[in-house]
């Protein structure tokens, strides 16, 4: 909300500069910044009057035009039809600099030297009032010669509140001046609102009928005739500009200025327009129509509040007003609709019809029913002044169920209970009575003090007895809160188990040489196709979002492999070739139960490009398939996961003959592969990827953190190595469970250390090595033991494998 | 005879000493040690003399003979150590490497910059007792906004525009509704202190939000809490993390589910306070919104405002990453390119 200042100072007096009340008001709760709206103005603008305006000899649309500026008179070129003799006009001298950077030079136009301009306010840079095309016309009390910046407010400071939502007291003048009061301990001034009534009864003209009283609290109206319809005084039109609002006419500027003034919307319907003279304010029926003031024809239904005439609706209550009766420069008799209606159904009604206003706004904070009188009397009051005219006699005032005054009993105790510092009872009272709050009574308990405090109708913010403390914080100052630590029972910080295991496996993939990375939780669906996910896929039953704000952010992820693509895609096309990078995140699957999907944690890794980085003496050599099932078996061992197992498969997104499950513990978890080369020649990868997921439960579930102690072995272990040739067909992990279970207790290790296919070796076939550590307990081992128990492999490698070991 | 053992020994000598001289590597030092000291050397040939010797005179020449053995082992041991210097020095140079060449690179994995926020402020909490919990991203319209005092058409729903899956469920818009949550699985046992990160999503899309960001939510519930302890652990708080010199602001304002509310501002952390671009002047940054929780929460959660009080506090990790991290655009914390967050 704008405030200009000087306009503020209207209703409280203020001796605090503008810098210093926007502190004040922002350490009170409102957040306040000052700024100046409108462009500085020079000293080179003066005050001129019109003297005599003659035809430009040579121009037939100018006119040369003598102007009065103090001590001179001078003769400028001008344009504008606007102007007579005797009229008070802006005069830009020459070397006054425009708003919008252009200087005033002596200039010839059409053969006669200018000495200067006469100023339109878009000049000036000001947007006044539509009516007043052409020069702006000062209606002001002022002399030729005066600097018009002394005259106008262009040096006006605005304060610009950032209100909180709960309060719509403060989107008025009123309500901000009632804080300024509080703050700096004055008192508030309301501005005149007594009225002149004459001529016809109101009663005689019109009748006001509510017939949806949940939704409508209060309606009042008033009638006037015989104004005459004009642009605002300039003064007017000055403190509406620098609120932000666009001068129309006097009357439009008046309710305008009212609302400002006061936080109450009103309306003024043209008198002769309305059927029957009657206002209906009801539910609209189905199908009903109006066309707003915006010129936009709206279907209305029955949860849309109207004001109707008997005929048909001629306004939206709250919201906008109908074309049908607006006001038009041949009107003669206006009704104001000054109300109060129920937030919620204003707020809906608005958004509905996408009408957002300064009125909406306001009734959708909530519109104190109690004020509308002072504020119908106000605004017709203004009218009068400036658009002259008669206020009918009498008010038409339909407040169907009054408000109840509202009390809040408020405890010495609990202030310090929640400020953690007491108050003294004067400094309470004090504080209440500078918000305009009534401290009715104050009861002395055995311990304590409590008062009874009656809430003003226009803090509907106020329920409940935080409340008040609140208030009482913010204005005694925040500051002054003191400082100090929760006692009380010590409570452990720990992390849990999953968080501990998280740590751990980031931790293990970080020393892997993996970056990790946080990509959206909504995707877009069509990346699934995109992949060929089978149209079977569980992951393509997607969680969606209702209002999504683009198809890529439109349903929650069912897998994190597709973001983490184009996270490869887009690195690509920046020039990092080598990727390691990993995601743990959620995802999300619709539930059949539950409300809420479900969520589960996902660890996704993608690897592109070589290995090691390369240097100087070893260049990079491309990565495989085994680095990344390296460093999940890695991952595996840091978690202290026994009983892994890589099972072939031909998968989705995967290489048919390069991916493969996981199992932990006989359970699967996820997978492991190459990206399918048609896939990697679709997203352009120039190279292989190399991509896994896995589930985090079953790790979590299988994790050890605490591994157990195995004492140190007493006796030397003995290494064999051995190579088989064995069928290109057989299974590296058939062989090692073979060479396991037959090499028996004494086998402590086995670990594959080469493959070899060469010259010596059948082309279908490999040759396949392994390092064998032998150990016993309790002895130290001999060489023909350990060769009864190589031979006993070798045997049945022989029979299963028609392995035959081969001889060194 | 006598003058024969001593010529023979003084033959020996200066053979020796010839010989040594003219020794010029190891090897040529060790063929010259097998000659005279090795077993079948010269000095064991003439010991096989001495049985040839009268008796008498045959210590002399044991004696003499010793003594050349013994000098000669020195002299050996010596020049070997001499050799051994010149070798080395020799073999010192062909091994000199350049210092200089760049070392073999080995890959460093990073943590994702609001990983490393997080964390950091998941430690501050955790060592001052707070438990770290999490709560689901898909929320009951209840737990996001219903039970936190903002009813459906509640004008505060406007400050946080949301996604939603159906008319009960969204993706929560804030960690503040596992404040109930938190409060619902631990009442009516006392106390509850726990800070909650996660993600948070909002319609919103430029500079300076993301539609989907982190937070952290902090609750503490316990007799006796008061806003004043608020004000301590957060100021414990922003120093851990900010640095020692950090003060803070508390401006009133207004959540829903908070009374009274306060909005937290630190001393900025580029100028000190004294105003720049980046607090906009002010000399403050708005961090962190916070305050004592509203009564009605308190019951809808379980316990009784007239027993317990309790104080609620959220900020956004983004914010605080982008402050001390100086990133001004929230967008690159999404963008993942990795060249920016190898930096981190």
């Amino acid at each position: 909300m704008k405030v200009p200042y000087n306009w503020l100072r209207d209703y409280v007096e203020i001796e605090l500069l503008p810098e210093e009340l926007a502190e004040r008001l922002t350490m009170a709760g409102l957040e306040t910044g000052a700024v100046n709206v409108f462009a500085p103005l020079g000293e080179k603008f003066v005050a001129g009057r019109i003297e005599s305006l003659r035809q430009h000899p040579y121009a037939s649309n100018l006119q040369l035009v003598k102007v009065d500026i103090g001590n001179e008179f001078l003769e400028v070129v001008c344009g504008a039809k606007n102007i007579k003799k005797g009229d008070m006009v802006p005069v830009a001298l020459t070397g006054a600099v425009l708003p919008g950077g252009a200087v005033i030079r002596e200039a010839e136009i059409k053969g006669i030297v200018s000495p200067g301009m006469l100023c339109s306010g878009e000049e000036l840079g000001v947007e006044i009032a539509e009516g007043e095309a052409g020069i702006m016309l000062l209606d002001i009390k002022c002399s030729p010669g005066d600097k018009i910046i002394d005259l106008l407010p262009f040096n006006e400071p605005v304060l610009e509140i950032d209100l909180t939502p709960n309060r719509g007291d403060c989107l008025g003048m009123l309500g901000i001046a009632r804080e300024v009061a509080a703050i700096t301990g004055k008192k508030i001034v309301l501005p005149p609102n007594e009225v002149q009534e004459e001529g016809k009864e109101i009663d005689e003209l019109a009748a006001v009928e509510i017939k949806d009283p949940d939704l409508c609290f209060r309606y009042t109206a008033r009638i006037m005739e015989g104004f005459s319809i004009k642009p605002s005084p300039l003064k007017m039109q000055f403190r509406l500009l620098a609120a932000g609002i666009r001068s129309i006419n006097n009357l439009v500027d008046v309710t305008n200025y009212v609302m400002w003034e006061t936080g109450f919307p009103m309306h003024a319907f043209d008198y002769d327009k309305l059927a029957g003279g009657k206002i209906i304010v009801r539910r609209a029926k189905q199908g009903e129509e109006l066309v707003t003031l915006d010129g936009v024809k709206r279907i209305l239904d029955p949860n849309v509040l109207v004001i109707a005439d008997t005929r048909e609706p001629v306004g939206l209550a709250g919201v906008m007003g109908g074309e049908n009766t607006e006001i038009t420069a041949e009107t003669n008799r206006l009704l104001l609709e000054v109300a109060s209606f129920k937030p919620v159904n204003i707020r809906m009604t608005a958004r509905k019809m996408n009408l957002p206003s300064e009125a909406s706004q306001r009734y959708e904070k909530g519109v104190d029913p109690e004020g509308a009188i002072f504020v119908q009397n106000r605004a017709v009051r203004l009218i009068n002044e400036i658009a002259g005219g008669k206020i009918l006699r009498g008010i038409i005032d339909k407040y169907p169920y009054p408000m109840q005054k509202r009390e809040i009993t408020l405890r010495k105790s609990k202030v310090q209970e929640i400020l953690g510092y007491s108050l003294p009872e004067d400094r309470i009272k004090e504080i209440l009575t500078g918000l305009s709050l009534v401290v009715k009574k104050k009861d002395i308990l055995e311990h304590d003090v409590s008062f009874h405090v009656e809430i003003p109708s226009f803090r509907n913010d106020l329920h409940i007895e935080v409340d008040l403390i609140e208030e009482l914080a913010r204005i005694n100052g925040y500051d002054k809160i003191p400082i100090t630590l929760p006692t009380g029972v010590l409570t452990s910080g720990r992390r849990s188990f999953e968080q501990r295991v998280i740590s751990k496996i980031k931790e293990t993939l970080l020393s892997c040489g993996l970056q990790e990375v946080i990509t959206f939780s909504f995707i877009n669906p069509k990346l699934f196709d995109l992949l060929q996910l089978p149209s079977d896929d569980i992951r393509r039953n997607t969680v969606k979002l209702q209002n999504p704000l683009t198809e890529d952010q439109s349903v929650l992820r069912t897998t994190l492999i597709p973001e983490l693509l184009k996270l490869l895609q887009y690195n690509f096309n920046h020039q990092t070739q080598n990727q390691f990078i990993f995601e743990i995140g959620k995802v999300f699957f619709p539930s059949e139960k539950n409300k809420l999907p479900l969520e589960k944690k996902f660890l996704a890794l993608v690897l592109s490009g070589k290995k090691p980085l390369g240097d100087w003496q070893n260049p990079p050599k491309p990565l495989s398939f085994y680095e990344i099932k390296g460093i999940l078996e890695t991952l595996m061992q840091s978690l202290g996961i026994k009983e892994t197992r890589w099972e072939e498969a031909s998968l989705p997104l995967l290489h048919p003959a390069r991916g493969c499950k996981i199992l932990v513990q006989g359970k699967e978890i996820g997978f492991a592969g190459c990206l399918h080369p048609f896939l990697q020649e679709k997203l352009d990868f120039k190279q292989e990827v190399f991509l896994a997921e896995l589930m985090l439960e079953p790790l979590l579930e299988a994790c050890t953190l605490i591994p157990k102690f195995r004492s140190l072995p007493r006796f030397p272990s003995v290494l064999r190595d051995a190579a088989f040739i064995v069928s290109r067909k057989v299974k590296a992990e058939d062989l090692l469970q073979t060479i396991r279970t037959h090499g028996g207790e004494l086998l402590e290790e086995v670990v594959l250390f080469d493959v070899y296919e060469g010259k010596q070796i059948p082309e279908d076939c490999l040759s396949i090595a392994f390092a064998m550590t032998f150990r016993h307990p309790d002895k130290t081992l001999t060489d023909e033991e350990i060769d009864q128990i190589l031979e006993k492999v070798a045997i049945a490698l022989q029979e299963k494998f028609n392995a035959t070991l081969r001889k060194s | 005879m006598q003058e024969n053992i001593h010529e023979k020994i003084e033959e020996l000598r200066s053979q020796f000493q010839q010989s040594i001289n003219g020794a010029l590597d190891l090897e040529a030092l060790e063929k010259l040690r097998i000659k005279f000291l090795g077993k079948k050397g010269e000095v064991t040939a003439l010991m096989r003399t001495v049985g040839r010797l009268p008796a008498e005179e045959r210590p002399l020449f044991g004696k003499l003979l010793n003594e050349f053995k013994n000098a000669a082992e020195e002299m050996l041991e010596s020049r070997k150590k001499q050799l051994k210097e010149k070798d080395a020095s020799l073999r010192w140079e062909k091994e000199r490497l350049d210092m200089t060449l760049p070392g073999k690179p080995f890959q460093l994995g990073r943590k994702h910059p609001l990983t490393l926020i997080s964390e950091e402020i998941e430690e501050i909490f955790s060592c001052m007792g707070f438990q770290i919990v999490e709560g689901p991203e898909v929320e009951l319209d209840y737990y996001n906004f219903e039970a936190l005092n903002m009813p459906k058409e509640h004008p505060a729903r406007d400050m946080q525009d949301s996604f939603y899956i159906n008319s009960e469920v969204l993706l929560r818009t804030h960690t503040s509704p596992m404040q109930i949550r938190a409060m619902e699985a631990m009442a009516p046992r006392l106390p509850v202190r726990i800070i909650c990160p996660g993600k948070v999503f909002r319609r919103d899309d430029d500079m300076t939000h993301s539609p989907m960001f982190h937070q952290v939510e902090g609750l503490v519930v316990d007799k006796g809490i008061t806003m004043a302890d608020l004000k301590g652990i957060l100021l414990l708080f922003t120093r851990e993390m900010f640095g020692e010199g950090r003060e803070l602001r508390f401006r009133p304002s207004f959540f829903p589910f908070t009374e009274p509310s306060a909005e937290v501002d630190i001393s900025c952390i580029i100028c000190g306070g004294s105003g720049c671009r980046t607090c906009g002047g002010t000399g403050w940054l708005e961090i962190l919104g916070s305050g004592m929780v509203h009564p009605r929460v308190l019951e809808v959660s379980g316990y009784n405002p007239e027993e317990v009080t309790g104080f609620a506090f959220g900020m956004g990790i983004e914010r605080i990453a982008m402050l001390k991290y100086g990133i001004e655009d929230i967008r690159l914390f999404y963008q993942n390119d990795l060249r920016m967050l190898q930096q981190y």
